[in-house]
């Protein structure tokens, strides 16, 4: 690569003014960008300076600066405490401290990968992303992220991800489970919210990660069961169709057979602690 | 100071400036070259080399208190940051209780890892001073060893936590 020029933005306006030039890269974290940069690169735009590293709380949201990292997730009061210390949970999870010191929740997001934790998180509980294009910010469902419409990192920046704060009745389930711990190839993460009121489903997300770009979920059978009375027989039916569901993205493998059984495993052992309060 | 951005100059370089090692340094890099390139570059080859993808944690400094992989950061990200290598922490006539205290528990053997196992520590105990198995475990999770195992660290690192604490 032959970059020609460096800029280090210390404002959103600055550092979307400067997204889209030609052979340009954005780098964030640095955990994926630099080493995957286009040989074709000659301008690196660096978020090292963006004031977006905060992690704070509003009436509506839980809300992480794209900038923050896994480290300060990990270590924060409010991620620790918030959706019973789900974030928290998650982001100790990722990879190796030296990562989690480096990585990024917008590089996360920026980069579709089906090993990225956000994806799952964000699908489990409803998150919205602040993106900023150039002359106006909006906030968007994070699933638009994926659309093809923005590009972060060059038609946009994502600068907060936000977290409702509309689901204080819900009981929250994170697990990221492989067959040895440095695998990559048999990893699952589940993220799991249930809101049982009176023995019966309110509301449920079994967002399962790892399975494919995307996290997979099956809005049909959460439809399904709403309303439902909690019990035995209705938990082994919702496992077993997430397993069906797990095991049909790629049915020859035996890696997502393990996936699948994993997550049948995972949502019985969630839903039957829901039964149990 | 952080510059808001670099530009080539004559030679096809980019002019950086950092603290290294508590020594302010004016250096010229080229734009594709990594930390871990820089510092070896220089002269300090306490930090290793080893899978150069990010996963093993050879090459970790610190970054502004931070441990970092050094071999997958951009040399110019450090420009107006404070970085420390081993060579930094201590030396062989005077060397740091972390040093000290990995070669009383025989955390060492071939050493490849070991002055990354050292600078996580150094970042761990600068934040935590008495980190429990579990923290140490979690700190140390990105420096693989594949000589020593992984229970000495932990002893070591108990060790150095208590030495610095005196």
């Amino acid at each position: 690569m032959k970059i020609k020029k460096i800029y280090f933005p210390n404002t959103v306006r600055e550092a979307v003014s400067l997204l889209g030039k030609k052979n340009s890269v954005y780098i964030a974290g640095s955990t994926y960008s630099f080493k995957n940069i286009p040989e074709n690169t000659e301008i690196a735009i660096c978020g090292r300076d963006l004031p977006i590293s905060y992690i704070k709380k509003d009436q509506k949201y839980l809300i992480l600066g794209a900038g923050s990292t896994f480290d300060q997730i990990e270590k924060n009061k409010l991620c620790s405490s918030l959706f019973d210390g789900l974030l928290s949970k998650a982001a100790s999870a990722c990879s190796s401290q030296l990562i989690r010191n480096m990585a990024t929740v917008g590089g996360n997001l920026a980069h579709l990968n089906a090993f990225n934790l956000f994806p799952v998180l964000c699908s489990s509980l409803n998150a919205n992303v602040r993106i900023s294009l150039k002359g106006f910010s909006k906030i968007i469902s994070w699933k638009e992220l994926y659309l093809g419409r923005y590009k972060p990192g060059i038609n946009c920046l994502i600068t907060e991800l936000l977290f409702p704060l509309n689901l204080s009745r819900n009981k929250f389930y994170f697990k990221k489970v492989s067959k040895i711990k440095s695998s990559w190839d048999s990893y699952i993460t589940v993220c799991f919210r249930a809101d049982i009121y009176k023995k019966k489903i309110k509301d449920l997300r079994l967002s399962v990660g790892a399975v494919r770009a995307l996290p997979y979920i099956d809005e049909a059978l959460e439809k399904d069961v709403i309303g439902k009375e909690i019990n035995t027989e209705l938990i082994k039916d919702i496992s077993s169709r997430l397993e069906s569901g797990v095991l049909s993205l790629h049915a020859n493998s035996e890696i997502n057979s393990y996936r699948a059984s994993l997550a049948k495993n995972l949502s019985t052992d969630f839903l039957s602690g829901l039964m149990e309060d | 100071m952080k510059k808001k951005e670099l530009s080539l100059d004559k030679d096809g370089k980019f002019d950086i400036s950092f603290v290294l090692n508590a020594k302010e340094l004016k250096v010229k890099i080229s734009g594709d070259e990594t930390l871990l390139e820089l510092i070896r570059r220089l002269g300090y080859k306490g930090t290793k080399k080893g899978c150069d993808t990010g996963d093993c944690g050879s090459c970790t400094v610190i970054v502004n208190k931070k441990a970092t992989l050094s071999c997958i950061i951009p040399a110019f990200l450090v420009d107006g940051c404070e970085v420390t290598t081993i060579e930094g922490i201590g030396s062989i006539s005077n060397p740091h209780p972390i040093q000290e205290a990995f070669v009383e528990a025989g955390a060492v053997q071939c050493g490849y890892c070991v002055p990354g196992m050292i600078m996580s520590t150094k970042a761990l105990l600068d934040e935590n001073g008495s980190p429990s198995d579990e923290e140490i475990k979690h700190a140390l999770d990105g420096n693989l060893c594949r000589c020593t195992g992984y229970v000495k660290q932990i002893e070591a690192v108990n060790i150095a936590s208590k030495k610095i604490k005196k």
